[in-house]
């Protein structure tokens, strides 16, 4: 079984321990109908966390965001490194790193989680949500007050409804939500209070001036809280109502003819085709003495087994990755004994091709 | 064809923080993570280590129903903390999932944040409510000071439960559906308006009814009218107790 903690790099944060230890008392969480009080214990790099948490998972339990944290971390430095996953679901590739669309997105920072958002920032090209439903639940607290559901016979309700489901409409910007929403309040109060005029002592009065000009400053007050402090609310309905990208091709190595194999990102490594049809990066290296192969399966661990190399007449092979990490030591720029002089699976590209 | 499992998470966020006048507030977010609505989700307690909740005055606070992946918040305001101070927060609930109710127990930690000014104005008033024989009696008191021009014209009260309005101060009037809303209101509506609730005054006699005996939680808002400029004022939005659902 794959040691985590030996593989992790020295700037692996402690309070993110090797993926197994304890789950942080910053968020806690009701599971499977069991209610769970999560021990809440003050820890060092807390904030970092909890900057993160408010982001994501404000959106998922704090084990969830734990675990996003440590299988993506630990996904970008074995990516790093050129390996992938076993479990991962395609080889897809986003700025050296292999990331699956079906969850993932390629963004011009990297990869991101699709969906929830951990991040508005970084998903510019964020869609609804399809999984996503507006469920309006009337009127409540905002920017520390508790505001009733009207005023009399003017009921806010539906206009509560409405700005929820307007905060949760993927890229709906707050300020569109909360002008209507307060346009909509005062709208009711003018409806369930138009004027009525009388005159008393030969002077016309207005008997619901009063009263409609009070419901229009409770739907004033509710309109500025929700405007000065409904940021939140609504980063939190866009990150759980978009999803960072549409449907994303997949850019992976498209493989070739060994005088064109195309370049991977890192220095000096070529793309192939493996035999299961899923791009592979690869550090060329001698032809002499590569195992034959049916799949990759049948190769080592992190190694592809490719049908197309310019290893003359050799058939499928096992051919290693850009980088491996036997002895947790990367074979950037290290001499290769298996560089014998002869035959190479590829031609030499890049800085590595200077040596 | 294959079923979803329904999968039931609640998530408990970072709690906007207001410290003012001796008062924090906390707006704590808590999240629907699972994949079912989770309904009538009420919080039943809410502690900050030892610190006097003021409101709401009474539990439960009800929350509405909660889809997947939305959100509600709590509002919840405690007395005698100090800036700085680490405490544990502690939230109880209930919320029904296919007709089966379910307890809620959510915890971290919130940091006292320092006192700062309140970030909007807010009309320095307040009800307070004395319940018992399934009657609610309601006080309102502005504590404005004595130069305001605040004087507090209205108050409205969201209720839950089939209610009958059976006290009403003289000078003022009652609207009500008996099952939503009561909305108490000055009678003036001219100058001098001299049934408003000026500064520094209480007036007594808000009275309602229920079948049921029992309290939760509701908000309610007391509207000033803001006699230097013959228009409305400021507003103030809190928790009293009414009768329960």
């Amino acid at each position: 079984m794959l040691n985590i903690a030996k593989l992790l790099p020295t700037w692996w944060p402690k309070w993110a321990g090797g993926a197994t230890r304890g789950a942080r008392g910053q968020v806690a969480m009701a599971a499977q109908h069991a209610p769970e009080a999560a021990a809440a214990t003050p820890q060092s790099g807390e904030d970092r966390f909890d900057n993160f948490m408010r982001s994501v998972a404000s959106q998922a339990t704090r084990r969830d965001a734990l675990r996003v944290t440590a299988n993506g971390a630990f996904l970008t430095f074995m990516a790093t490194l050129g390996l992938r996953p076993a479990h991962a679901a395609a080889d897809c590739l986003c700025r050296r790193q292999f990331y699956d669309p079906a969850i993932q997105c390629c963004t011009p920072t990297g990869v991101q989680t699709k969906s929830p958002i951990a991040d508005l920032a970084r998903c510019p090209d964020r869609v609804s949500s399809p999984s996503y439903t507006c469920v309006p639940n009337g009127c409540g607290a905002e920017g520390g007050a508790s505001f009733p559901g009207g005023y009399g016979a003017a009921s806010f309700i539906g206009c509560c409804s409405a700005h929820d489901c307007c905060y949760g409409r993927c890229r709906s910007g707050q300020s569109g939500c909360d002008g209507p929403f307060g346009n909509c309040m005062r709208s009711s109060c003018d409806a369930a209070y138009p004027p009525d005029l009388v005159t008393v002592a030969g002077i016309t009065f207005d008997r619901n001036r009063v009263n409609r000009s009070l419901c229009r400053g409770q739907a004033n007050a509710y309109e500025s809280a929700v405007a000065n402090f409904g940021e939140g609310a609504h980063t939190a309905a866009q990150q759980n109502a978009c999803e960072c990208c549409g449907t994303q091709s997949c850019p992976s190595c498209p493989g070739g003819t060994c005088s064109n194999l195309p370049a991977c990102q890192d220095p000096g490594c070529v793309c192939f085709q493996t035999v299961e049809g899923r791009g592979f990066c690869h550090l060329p290296q001698s032809c002499a003495g590569l195992a034959g192969c049916t799949s990759s399966s049948s190769c080592p661990s992190g190694w592809a087994c490719v049908s197309v190399t310019c290893c003359s007449g050799s058939g499928a092979i096992c051919i290693r990755p850009c980088f491996t990490i036997e002895g947790a030591v990367s074979q950037r720029g290290i001499a290769d004994p298996l560089d014998t002089g002869g035959p190479m699976t590829a031609p030499v590209v890049g800085a590595r091709g200077q040596r | 064809m294959a079923t979803l499992a329904t999968s039931v998470r609640v998530v408990l966020g970072t709690p906007a923080t207001q410290h003012s006048n001796g008062v924090l507030t906390l707006s704590i977010p808590i999240l629907n993570a699972g994949n079912v609505t989770l309904s009538t989700m009420a919080c039943t307690d809410v502690k900050l280590g030892t610190a006097p909740c003021i409101s709401p005055p009474v539990f439960p606070l009800h929350l509405g129903n909660v889809g997947p992946r939305n959100t509600v918040i709590a509002l919840v305001k405690f007395t005698g903390v100090t800036p700085g101070a680490r405490l544990l927060l502690a939230v109880r609930g209930t919320y029904l999932v296919n007709g089966v109710s379910y307890g809620l127990a959510l915890n971290r930690f919130v940091t006292v944040p320092p006192v700062a000014p309140p970030a909007l104005p807010t009309l320095r008033a307040r009800v307070t409510a004395s319940t018992g024989n399934a009657v609610w009696d309601y006080t309102v008191v502005n504590y404005e000071a004595a130069s305001s021009s605040q004087h507090v014209a209205s108050f409205s009260l969201q209720v839950a439960a089939p209610v009958t309005v059976t006290g009403t101060p003289v000078g003022w009037r009652a609207e009500t559906d008996n099952a939503t809303y009561v909305l108490w209101v000055s009678d003036d509506f001219a100058p001098p308006y001299a049934t408003h609730v000026a500064p520094g005054q209480t007036l007594v006699g808000f009275q309602i009814t229920c079948p049921r005996p029992a309290s939760e939680a509701g908000p309610y808002s007391l509207g000033a009218w803001n006699h230097a400029v013959d228009d409305a004022g400021l507003v103030a939005a809190e928790y009293t107790s009414t009768p329960r659902r």
